[in-house]
């Protein structure tokens, strides 16, 4: 997925889950909702400046913004017991994936260094 | 339709009759497994376990490219869910889950294999017909959740499967909590949760991450906050001294 896309994902689907507008997201960028419209729908690229900024909106870091996380899922595959229902449990298992992940990094790290 | 029917049958008769060679070579006789579920799970996964308020949520399985695998459990359900979940995932990963083609129902074979292997049939049979004899059938579905420490529910359920007649018995286990008092049994802990965050695997690497030097105290502290947040304070605590030994000594 090329960043852009990662980009867009990631906001259209915080912005769903946090029940946040295109008018809310122009306001907190100080631009038009036609241009959250367009930079949404991937017809204009987002500046490399906006990321940053689209970043803070989010309550996120750059690097997180643009990690493509379906390169992630793909090195994991989860099967949730139930569903997850609100905010709150979706994050938690995000965590859990997090965590994972560094358990997963920290013990190839010690089987490459033995 | 008639297909779909055909698919959950034949889920059920495979789960069922793997329960079984998994019983002959796991329990040396006829017994309830009950809470001893999390041992044999903690011996084929990583087990976590997990917080999170959210009576929908009851677990998750992860599995890593590498073949590593990962349990999640919630430990917001009662002890009883807890422990069946346990079982549920275990189908998971079985190599009977493997072996079946992807047309497979997996969620009711791993159900009913966690049914199969919590209350094994020869022990449910004898019991209902010992118990029909001194208690009333609600009285006897508590006692046998008790013993093998399932959910009331999944009692039900696997009594009629084996074709015992419970008409007029469907209670959701908070309804089941009610009747417990209705008949003046005492309460039982495996209705309450018992809240547990705790990924030990994860706890291994990180103290040995920290010992060769390849995350910092305060790295390790913040990695352990949440699943063992007594080291984690310990880690944290060490790390001030450390740094105020470190000014004294400059001064």
């Amino acid at each position: 997925m090329r960043t852009n896309e990662v980009v867009i994902e990631k906001v259209k689907i915080w912005l769903q889950e946090n029940g946040k507008s295109h008018q809310w997201l122009a306001e907190e960028l100080n631009i038009s909702k036609a241009l959250v419209g367009h930079m949404l729908s991937g017809n204009r690229t987002i500046q490399p400046k906006r990321i940053p900024e689209l970043a803070k909106v989010l309550g996120m870091s750059v690097n997180e913004l643009m990690e493509d996380s379906s390169l992630n899922s793909k090195r994991l595959v989860v099967q949730l017991r139930g569903t997850t229902s609100n905010r709150r449990s979706k994050q938690e298992v995000q965590e859990l994936l997090f965590v994972i992940e560094d358990y997963l990094g920290l013990k190839r790290g010690q089987t490459n260094g033995s | 339709m008639g297909k779909r029917m055909d698919r959950k049958k034949q889920a059920e008769a495979v789960a069922e009759a793997f329960a079984a060679d998994f019983l002959a070579e796991t329990t040396a006789s006829a017994i309830f497994i009950g809470s001893h579920i999390e041992r044999i799970l903690a011996s084929k996964a990583n087990v976590i376990y997990q917080y999170v308020e959210d009576p929908t949520y009851y677990g998750a399985a992860v599995s890593h490219e590498s073949g590593t695998q990962f349990i999640a459990l919630n430990t917001f359900h009662s002890l009883r869910v807890r422990y069946f979940t346990a079982a549920h995932e275990l189908w998971h990963l079985s190599e009977a889950s493997q072996l079946q083609d992807e047309h497979f129902d997996h969620e009711r074979a791993a159900d009913r294999f966690a049914a199969a292997i919590m209350l094994p049939k020869a022990i449910m049979k004898d019991l209902w017909l010992q118990f029909k004899k001194l208690y009333e059938p609600k009285e006897s579905v508590i006692l046998i959740a008790d013993f093998s420490e399932v959910p009331y529910e999944a009692v039900v359920r696997r009594l009629k499967e084996l074709g015992i007649s419970l008409s007029g018995i469907s209670f959701t286990e908070e309804e089941w909590k009610n009747e417990r008092v209705k008949l003046d049994l005492s309460e039982s802990t495996l209705d309450v949760s018992q809240r547990l965050e705790r990924f030990t695997a994860y706890e291994r690497v990180v103290e040995e991450a920290l010992e060769n030097g390849v995350v910092d105290s305060l790295g390790a502290s913040h990695k352990l906050k949440k699943y063992n947040s007594q080291l984690a304070k310990k880690l944290q605590e060490q790390e001030m001294k450390r740094v105020a030994e470190a000014e004294q000594h400059e001064t």
